[in-house]
């Protein structure tokens, strides 16, 4: 008998004496055993078979009709263009020497990158000067509107993921300066994101950047 | 999903919301049901996810499958509302539960790909598969349910799980 064949007879809760001789001496079959149980598991389970109400597709097309109204969707041409000229500001600016490194030695690394999310129209330069116990950052951001009432911007390194904290910000108007304990060889993603301040210590998952993995 | 459609998607074309609508509807409202085991709550991911893609159909490249990239952010966005729902009302000992994620995280993936699964096969061998698996019910149950003979619901029953399990092979691949 075929693995496939089996398969299909244990997902169908009706597997004859030589399915089950086959899943019980197959080596394959034997390894996706746990996969297998997993996946009937999940076909028995009601929520795979709930509905969204009928209704919903409409409101999902009007709502996003509405929002069109406001703000169209960028398409990765405008989008483009955005990011080249809020980068070209950064860069210009970066070159004066006097935004975003003053007269500090140049950083050990530099990463221009676009934002993403509710971040997506700015754009950022940010620069690391490795240190004892860690990392100075310096970052500047074009097109970054200022935290929401409740919430602050963080920068995070991040290894895998396990997330190092480099400070928060309320705005990115004017160069803003940070500390990670952490170099970026073993923690090379870097990041920034918008947090509720509700205490709670975990990136919230709202990415603002994301570069550098 | 074939390769027009996310064409079309990716370039802001809004006619293809209905058929993107018709493809992951239902998989982001049961994901997000895993997560926050509500209805209305279920319904805002639903529209956060798609309003969310479609904000950012031009960083979306066409000639890549579209379920992860939406997965990842109805995911998001589920957990982000689940956070919201926790915070509320604000105390001490809410605020400890905030970083705690919601223990049915565990099997999204595979029950989201299960549902990509279930996409592919017919509507008839689909309806077999809910009648045997969700409603809980024998071959002959299924075929006085759905009007039909039971060695046509034997026969499609049999053809739709083959195809499940090739379909789903990769997962099994994946999570073994």
């Amino acid at each position: 008998m075929r693995c496939e064949e089996a398969r299909a007879q244990y997902l169908e809760g009706d597997a004859s004496e030589a399915a089950r001789d086959h899943l019980s001496s197959c080596p394959q079959c034997i390894a996706h055993r746990s996969a297998l149980g997993s996946m009937l598991q999940i076909l028995d389970d009601p929520l795979l078979w709930i509905e969204p109400p009928p209704e919903l597709e409409r409101r999902v097309t009007r709502l996003i009709e509405t929002s069109d109204a406001e703000e169209p969707p960028m398409t990765g041409r405008r989008r483009r263009w955005q990011i080249i000229a809020a980068a070209a500001v950064l860069i210009v600016a970066v070159a004066t020497g006097a935004f975003l490194f003053g007269r500090q030695p140049p950083p050990d690394w530099e990463i221009t990158t676009a934002g993403v999310g509710p971040g997506e129209s700015a754009v950022a330069v940010i620069g690391g000067w490795n240190v004892e116990g860690g990392t100075r950052v310096v970052l500047a951001a074009e097109g970054l509107a200022a935290a929401p009432d409740g919430y602050t911007y963080e920068l995070w390194f991040i290894s895998d993921s396990t997330p190092i904290s480099g400070g928060t910000f309320a705005a990115a108007d004017q160069p803003v300066n940070l500390f990670v304990g952490v170099g970026r060889r073993e923690y090379p993603r870097v990041a920034v994101t918008l947090e509720p301040l509700d205490g709670d210590p975990a990136p919230s998952g709202i990415f603002v950047f994301d570069a550098g993995a | 999903m074939d390769r027009q459609l996310r064409e079309r998607f990716a370039a802001g074309d809004r006619s293809s919301l209905r058929d993107v609508y018709g493809e992951f509807g239902r998989p982001i409202y049961s994901l997000a049901y895993r997560i926050l085991g509500d209805h209305g709550l279920s319904e805002e991911v639903v529209q956060v996810t798609l309003l969310n893609a479609w904000r950012g159909a031009g960083r979306f490249d066409p000639t890549k499958d579209m379920a992860p990239w939406l997965y990842t952010i109805a995911r998001r966005a589920a957990i982000d509302i689940y956070r919201r729902e926790r915070r509320h009302p604000v105390s001490s000992e809410t605020d400890t539960d905030i970083a705690v994620l919601p223990a049915s995280l565990d099997q999204t993936w595979e029950a989201w790909q299960v549902h990509l699964a279930l996409n592919e096969i017919t509507e008839e061998e689909r309806e077999i598969v809910r009648c045997t698996h969700f409603l809980g019910m024998t071959h002959g149950q299924a075929a006085e349910h759905l009007g039909i003979p039971i060695g046509t619901v034997k026969s499609r029953s049999h053809r739709a799980h083959t195809k499940l399990a090739g379909l789903l092979s990769h997962l099994e691949e994946a999570t073994a």
